[in-house]
């Protein structure tokens, strides 16, 4: 729920946010990864289509799920130009059974063997990561007013009858 | 999946069902989890055993109750301690209460009583493990209990009338699960027999919570209660705005509560009425008005709608009798005549007619859990989205979003209490951080953008990544029609309430006391068996709409 809302808080679209949720959830070790994600600046991303998809500048956060659907439809190789590597991207990538492989500076994703996502029981989380976590989570939340406070949430103060 | 082909007749449309106002008038039925839970139970043999107690006369301390379901022993612990009014409110964002209780999984020894005391008060602030699979807390209703602690010390009468109208010696605040605040995942648990079933782990945690304040009361009281009398005593609960955002979240859960339930119906309105079950439905027609009858509360606009509902109802069933009952096609006739009345009177009608068909629909309990989320078909067409949205969106394209009432409202998380919440969009701060419960309003979007696009939905996702969510939940709703609440959730008329008696008539809530449009008191388990009819194997499925029975 964290995860999903620091992405909601920096502008990830909903269902962007709910699989890179999903991903951290399955592979709690790119949680370190995933704050650096969310500390870059949202660009445009530049797709092409020729033989397979060829994508660069890429927010993996936003645009992943493109390369999910890609490979899904069989528009194979997606190739991810000047693309790091790095755990965040192949939690993603093991969440929807995609292959990653290098090449030069780029990133080749072809369809893997699809398997169920284990996700983690219990993981310990560092608490610096999570402080910084909660900051783009809180991106989010509404500050309280007079009006939010004594309107907007329900039931009264006390319950002594 | 169910077998439509067993249904009998055609479901309700969902363009009926899913409104809010008919969401708002269900009633609890054989389909809720509080009676599934119990028909588990009963069925099993399981008894409780109280293995700990260490309440003193003024009744606080410790107690631990144990009970087997499903080949697995799992243990409510509670805690009761001192609490100055003051710090006693309704708000889940409370810090303090008269009891505590944690759902264990398990029998906790000593040291782990010592934990969960330390801890179990503490609620959101404790330390808890995956060992603890519920958390939750109530409060006394304070005059009812006092009122019988010294009926019961002096032998003077109990308070039968404050019993019928309140219904319950404490109310909870919060049952949390699924991995709240550190406490075990629904995952751990949901494969384990009796507790598969949506929010098993919770009503059982509400039944054993009951069993408690009853205990507790004849503890500080000195003496017992009549069977029957402690029968009418459920549990409270204080529902507000956090529960609704659920039903939006999980769309595909929704529709399987949903689809059962039709699914319910229409297996039973097509049913043979056998001479004994027409009698079933004589006595509970007759259980229905007396339960309207007692159900009164202070709020003047529903207290109007159940009185509406008295009349309708006895209007309906006035010179029934088992031969009318018996007749081919008796029960189709009942529900074609409430469609001139209120939906308050044809939900009540729904419940009431698959009461006495146990063997037709108990098994659709069964397909209630749904652990699925909308996923993207990318391959789709564009065209075929336009189709879908065409067929059943109607009432999201329809809606003009450039009026002003109809984003009167907007959804957000209160960076205070980190709490859902509800603001005025055009007189308040913070909607640019509203929460995504706008699904109707994604849809009409969608619906806006998507004409003259054509190929596959996600390459119009690549210029459109907004879209995405809506996309999933129009593909979703084509497969799973009861999965989209049919309204505008950001409308200046939407009433959060509908959302909250739909959810709550699931659990098995009864006798809703709605305090606003935002929060309401309901009652649980009233009626329900004790602990004592499963000792003596006297318990019986046979508790909806209760009524004083003495």
């Amino acid at each position: 729920m964290m995860v999903l809302k620091a992405c909601r808080g920096i502008g990830i679209p909903v269902a962007q946010a709910q699989d890179v949720a999903r991903a951290v959830a399955a592979s709690p070790g790119s949680l370190e990864a995933l704050l650096l994600h969310l500390a870059q600046p949202l660009q445009e991303v530049y797709f092409e289509f020729s033989k397979g998809l060829k994508m660069e500048k890429i927010c993996l956060l936003r645009d992943f799920s493109i390369c999910v659907d890609a490979i899904q439809s069989e528009t194979v190789p997606v190739v991810i130009k000047s693309q790091l590597s790095d755990p965040l991207l192949v939690a993603m990538a093991a969440l929807h059974g995609i292959n990653v492989a290098v090449s030069g500076a780029d990133l080749v994703l072809t369809k893997g063997s699809a398997k169920t996502p284990r996700f983690s029981k219990r993981s310990n989380v560092d608490l610096h990561d999570w402080t910084a976590l909660g900051k783009y989570a809180a991106l989010t939340y509404v500050p309280e007013t007079e009006a939010s406070r004594l309107g907007g949430a329900g039931a009264g103060l006390t319950d002594n009858d | 999946m169910l077998d439509q082909s067993q249904n009998g007749s055609p479901l309700r449309a969902p363009s009926d069902v899913m409104r809010l106002s008919r969401m708002g008038s269900m009633f609890p039925s054989r389909l809720s989890f509080l009676r599934t839970l119990l028909r588990k139970i009963i069925s099993e043999g399981s008894t409780v055993e109280r293995r700990h107690w260490d309440i003193n006369s003024k009744g606080f301390g410790t107690a631990v109750y144990t009970i087997n379901l499903g080949g697995h022993p799992y243990s409510l612990f509670a805690i009761a301690t001192p609490l100055d009014p003051e710090m006693r409110t309704d708000r889940v964002i409370a810090e303090a209460w008269d009891t505590a209780f944690v759902l264990y999984d398990g029998v906790p020894d000593e040291l782990e009583i010592q934990r969960l005391a330390t801890n179990a008060p503490l609620q959101e602030a404790g330390r808890f493990t995956d060992k603890d699979l519920c958390l939750s807390r109530a409060n006394k209703s304070v005059r009812l209990f006092e009122k019988i602690v010294e009926a019961l010390r002096s032998g003077t009468e109990l308070p039968i009338g404050m019993i019928h109208k309140i219904g319950y010696l404490m109310r909870t605040t919060a049952v949390y699960g699924n991995g709240k605040f550190g406490i075990a995942d629904r995952q751990d648990i949901d494969q384990r027999s009796g507790l598969q079933g949506p929010f098993m782990a919770e009503m059982l945690t509400v039944w054993l919570i009951r069993t408690f304040t009853h205990d507790l009361v004849e503890h500080v009281g000195g003496k017992v209660l009549p069977k029957d009398l402690k029968r009418q005593l459920g549990v409270g609960n204080s529902t507000g705005l956090g529960m609704a955002p659920f039903l939006v979240s999980h769309p595909m859960l929704l529709h399987s509560w949903m689809i059962s339930r039709e699914t319910a119906l229409a297996r039973v309105r097509v049913a043979d009425v056998s001479e004994e079950r027409a009698g079933r439905l004589l006595d509970l027609s007759r259980r229905a008005a007396q339960h309207l009858l007692e159900w009164n509360i202070p709020d003047t606009d529903h207290q109007a709608r159940i009185v509406a509902l008295r009349k309708a109802w006895a209007d309906l069933t006035r010179g029934m009798t088992k031969e009318i009952l018996m007749r081919d096609g008796a029960l189709e006739d009942i529900l074609a005549k409430s469609q001139t009345s209120t939906e308050d009177l044809q939900e009540l009608l729904v419940s009431w007619m698959i009461e006495p068909f146990g063997d037709l629909v108990d098994g659709l309990t069964e397909f209630m859990a749904n652990p699925l989320e909308p996923k993207l078909d990318p391959q789709m067409s564009c065209e075929d989205v336009i189709s879908i949205l065409d067929d059943m969106f109607g009432y999201a394209t329809s809606i003009n979003f450039d009026d002003p009432h109809a984003t009167d409202q907007f959804w957000y998380v209160s960076e205070a209490k980190l709490e859902p919440r509800l603001g005025k969009r055009h007189s308040e701060e913070g909607a640019e951080r509203e929460s995504p419960l706008d699904i109707t309003r994604r849809i009409h979007d969608l619906a806006l953008d998507l004409p003259g696009h054509t190929g596959p939905i996600w390459q119009f996702l690549i210029r459109f990544p907004d879209h995405r969510l809506a996309v999933q939940r129009v593909q979703a709703a084509a497969q799973n029609p009861y999965s989209e609440i049919h309204d505008n959730l950001i409308d200046v008329n939407m009433a959060p309430i509908d959302m909250l008696r739909c959810k709550l008539s699931f659990f098995g809530a009864s006798k809703f006391d709605p305090k606003s449009q935002l929060w309401t008191r309901i009652t649980l388990a009233q009626g329900a068996p004790l602990a004592d009819d499963l000792a003596k194997g006297t318990a019986t499925d046979d508790w909806w709409l209760p009524v004083g029975a003495i």
